[in-house]
């Protein structure tokens, strides 16, 4: 893992859990797999704060555990860290895929981490209904878990296995479920007993001594005086990273087919896709997706592209033509698979270009795409093929190698590499570039996390004071008391406090947008590696 | 630019119109070849009344020098005659240095040779060569040619030798100067007629294979675009027209597919495409919206150095509303 990748996660563990976690998780990160023993020594923090800390990291699938020999080696999963950079994308595509509902249940494993799914169910439907006291519970409860099926379904969630740690005083999650069971629901669940546990986790708000005590302990004590556990204990669930991840690069996919083609081709496109993924694993990187028939894909095909047959065969052939889909074989009217590492290829290739053309101009966009297309090549070459004057080609190559977007190769004529008897070769190793703009890309997600954390603890005390003073305003809207609320916070102030919020929001959807650009780079290095 | 071109244009009428003694050296040959007798200098009056008496003198002079042509004196004027053995005598009357010189000059044809190459292979000194150099030239019988950047050289060959391309740098030089701005015109010109198929291709046909087929152009379609447009001042060959087309290609642009010709053979064709990565939000990649992804010394930027995310001015106006 790269220096600059460290840094996003340690800033992302901060930004989720505090200063103790990402102390915690950034010496795991720095040193590799530890014993809980070395960590407690190297850190030289008390042992029930280092448990505390990897509870929360491993509640949240951020730390593995393996038993190596007598003691239990803990290892941070970087990737699902960086993942958890994307959270409030996750948050949107639950709502895509499954509603409001979808969104919530996403929402609260991205709070709760790992559950089980009756308690997500009771949290979302106490939440739902908090909002909306017109919904009735029962139905709510139904919905909520139909929501869930459907997600576990569609393989946004999965199950986490578990195994006993003594170190821990807890269950810990081990990844030895087979992939078959991960999506199985092992416990009906009827949505009275979600009601009864509802409306008993109501009455605990209710009464005051139990009101400060955290989420976990409060169900708990809840449960002792009724049931002891709910039916579901043992099974917990959390979000599959890997599918989210598969999700948004057939997303890309599609956009790209839609950019490139037209929307009916994305359609066609977005059909192959689900047909391709339906049974395979998304941990594992198949080059090209499995075969399908063209007569089956005649039968799923959504109703509303209305395509002939012969239209339908033009457009397997126009994607055919642009690489993303192959044919396999004439076998009943014609079968295809996705090439996925050409599609991610593709994708890749064409955001570097737009990188280089907004870091540079139209005219090195020529020469990187030339180099692309012709791999090696001298200057007079590719000034002459360009149509770019030498000067000026030489101008951009150099610009261009000291960014290191292409490369230089020397191939002497005679063994004292002189100058006048050597060929100077350009080329373009995409894997290298794509290593190197996907590294600058992790740098500056650090530098907008830092800004962002730099402003919003600058400006902490008037943001505080804006909430209070929002807050306030709410509460007196129908009271004649606007003079007090006004003396709370100046114009100037509510003036910058905005401003410093617009800035936060700018420099989190940059983040959002920035990941985006990650995830194509990450695809292609997945296939090249 | 079209001012630029016109000011061109004229300057190379001028130039045709003024002096032009190859041309009329040729004339001069076959008046003489169809007059066996000879001619006088009114014949030439007469069939070239356009030309100037400068230019006729230096068509004259270079004739006879090379002697091509012979003059006698009948009565008060003076006849110019085909001379029977040409060919055997051009270096005729020569010093021998200056044998050596254009022998040399004349085997290196159209693509030249520079002084330093003479002066290898002939073993002469750099003042001989000058002065043979000199007087090759006053007698019309070598030109000096200047090549184009970046070796730009002073190459020598033999008058009547039209420069080789890689010497003159073919239709986008003028002057030895590269012409930035005519292959940029060309360029969008091409694009946009590649554009204006696929529009056409798009509203005609609604399947997808047949709307690709029917954008693409062949280079001949293109090259007729152009000529009917007249941007040029020079002609543009399927050749040149086919390397603007490429640089299409090189922007990502257009694609070049090969299609079945009606002889049987395989043809280039070009067509307008679209970006993977266009329109909507995908216009601009998530890294280059970002200070950073345009960022200069992004390499030199750490968290705690002189250049970092919290003293940026790059990130300060960006974040400025």
């Amino acid at each position: 893992m790269s220096q600059y990748q460290s840094v996003v996660c340690e800033l992302i563990l901060e930004e989720s859990f505090g200063e103790l976690v990402k102390e915690v998780g950034s010496y795991l990160l720095r040193n590799g797999g530890q014993k809980l023993k070395d960590l407690v020594k190297g850190l030289k923090k008390k042992k029930s704060d280092v448990i505390k800390s990897l509870i929360v990291l491993i509640q949240h699938s951020l730390v593995s555990c393996i038993s190596h020999k007598s003691a239990t080696i803990y290892r941070m999963m970087t990737s699902n860290i960086l993942c958890r950079g994307m959270f409030p994308q996750y948050a949107v595509t639950g709502r895509e895929l499954s509603g409001e509902i979808g969104e919530a249940i996403i929402e609260d494993f991205i709070l709760n981490g790992h559950s089980c799914m009756s308690e997500v169910i009771t949290r979302v439907v106490l939440k739902l209904s908090d909002t909306n006291q017109d919904i009735k519970e029962l139905k709510l409860a139904e919905d909520v878990k139909n929501h869930f099926v459907n997600l576990v379904d569609m393989r946004l969630l999965q199950r986490v296995a578990l195994a006993p740690s003594k170190e821990l005083g807890m269950t810990t999650p081990s990844h030895s479920l087979s992939p078959q069971d991960k999506y199985v629901i092992p416990v009906e669940l009827g949505a009275s007993d979600i009601v009864a546990a509802c409306s008993a986790r109501k009455r605990g708000r209710a009464s005051p001594d139990e009101g400060e005590l955290p989420p976990s302990k409060k169900s708990k004590s809840d449960e002792q005086g009724k049931d002891p556990l709910p039916p579901d204990a043992t099974v917990l669930w959390y979000i599959d990273f890997q599918q989210f991840q598969c999700h948004y690069r057939d997303q890309a996919i599609v956009a790209g087919v839609n950019n490139r083609i037209d929307p009916i081709a994305a359609g066609v496109m977005k059909c192959l896709l689900s047909l391709s993924t339906q049974d395979v694993d998304p941990n594992s990187y198949p080059i090209v997706g499995p075969e399908i028939f063209l007569l089956r894909l005649k039968d799923t095909l959504p109703q509303y592209l209305s395509l002939t047959d012969t239209d339908l065969e033009q457009y397997l052939t126009v994607l055919t033509e642009d690489g993303f889909i192959e044919k396999v074989g004439e076998a009943s009217s014609g079968s295809y698979h996705i090439n996925f590492k050409k599609c991610s290829e593709i994708l890749c290739q064409s955001q570097l270009e737009l990188v280089v053309r907004e870091r540079f101009n139209d005219k090195h966009l020529r020469l990187f795409r030339l180099l692309c297309l012709k791999k090696r090549l001298e200057q007079k070459q590719i000034s002459d093929m360009a149509l770019i004057p030498n000067k000026k080609a030489k101008e951009i190559l150099y610009s261009l190698l000291a960014e290191n977007f292409i490369t230089l190769q020397e191939v002497p004529r005679s063994n004292d590499y002189a100058p006048s008897r050597t060929f100077h070769l350009f080329s373009i190793e995409l894997n290298t570039t794509t290593r190197i703009v996907l590294q600058r890309c992790y740098k500056a997600l650090g530098n907008l996390m830092t800004c962002r954390k730099e402003e919003g603890s600058k400006n902490k005390r008037l943001l505080e004071k804006y909430k209070l003073w929002l807050r306030q305003q709410e509460a007196f809207q129908n009271e004649e008391e606007p003079i007090e609320i006004e003396e709370a916070l100046t114009p100037t102030e509510r003036e910058m406090t905005e401003n410093v919020m617009k800035k936060i929001a700018k420099l989190e959807a940059s983040e959002l947008q920035l990941m985006e650009s990650l995830l194509t780079f990450e695809e292609y290095l997945k296939f090249v590696s | 630019m079209a001012v630029k071109m016109e000011v061109k244009m004229e300057r190379e009428d001028e130039q045709l119109s003024h002096s032009d003694p190859l041309e009329l050296e040729d004339r001069i040959l076959e008046l003489c070849t169809a007059n066996e007798k000879g001619i006088t200098e009114q014949t030439i009056i007469t069939d070239q009344p356009s030309i100037n008496v400068e230019t006729r003198k230096k068509a004259l002079q270079r004739l006879l020098s090379v002697g091509k042509i012979e003059v006698y004196k009948q009565g008060s004027s003076l006849i110019y005659r085909l001379k029977t053995n040409v060919g055997t005598s051009s270096t005729k009357g020569f010093e021998l240095e200056e044998k050596v010189v254009y022998q040399i000059i004349e085997g290196s044809g159209t693509k030249g040779i520079w002084t330093r190459d003479i002066r290898t292979s002939s073993n002469l000194t750099d003042l001989q060569i000058n002065k043979c150099l000199k007087t090759l030239e006053s007698k019309k019988l070598v030109k000096k040619v200047k090549t184009v950047p970046p070796s730009k050289k002073k190459i020598y060959m033999l008058f009547d030798l039209e420069p080789d391309e890689s010497l003159t740098g073919g239709a986008w030089y003028s002057d030895q100067e590269f012409e930035t701005e005519f292959v940029d015109v060309l360029n969008v010109k091409c694009q946009q007629y590649l554009q204006k198929k696929a529009r056409n291709a798009c509203s005609e046909h609604s399947a997808p294979l047949l709307q690709r087929r029917a954008s693409s152009a062949t280079v001949s379609e293109v090259c007729e675009y152009i000529k009917k447009l007249n941007i040029s001042r020079v002609d543009l060959t399927h050749r040149n027209l086919e390397s603007i087309l490429n640089t299409l290609v090189f922007d990502g642009k257009a694609l070049m597919t090969h299609e079945l010709g009606p002889d049987g053979t395989a043809i280039k064709v070009y067509r307008a495409t679209k970006l993977y990565t266009n329109g909507g939000q995908h216009l601009v990649p998530g890294f280059s919206r970002t200070p950073c992804g345009i960022c200069p010394v992004i390499d030199q930027c750490t968290p705690d150095g002189a250049i970092s995310p919290l003293n940026c001015t790059y990130m300060k106006d960006w974040l400025r509303f």
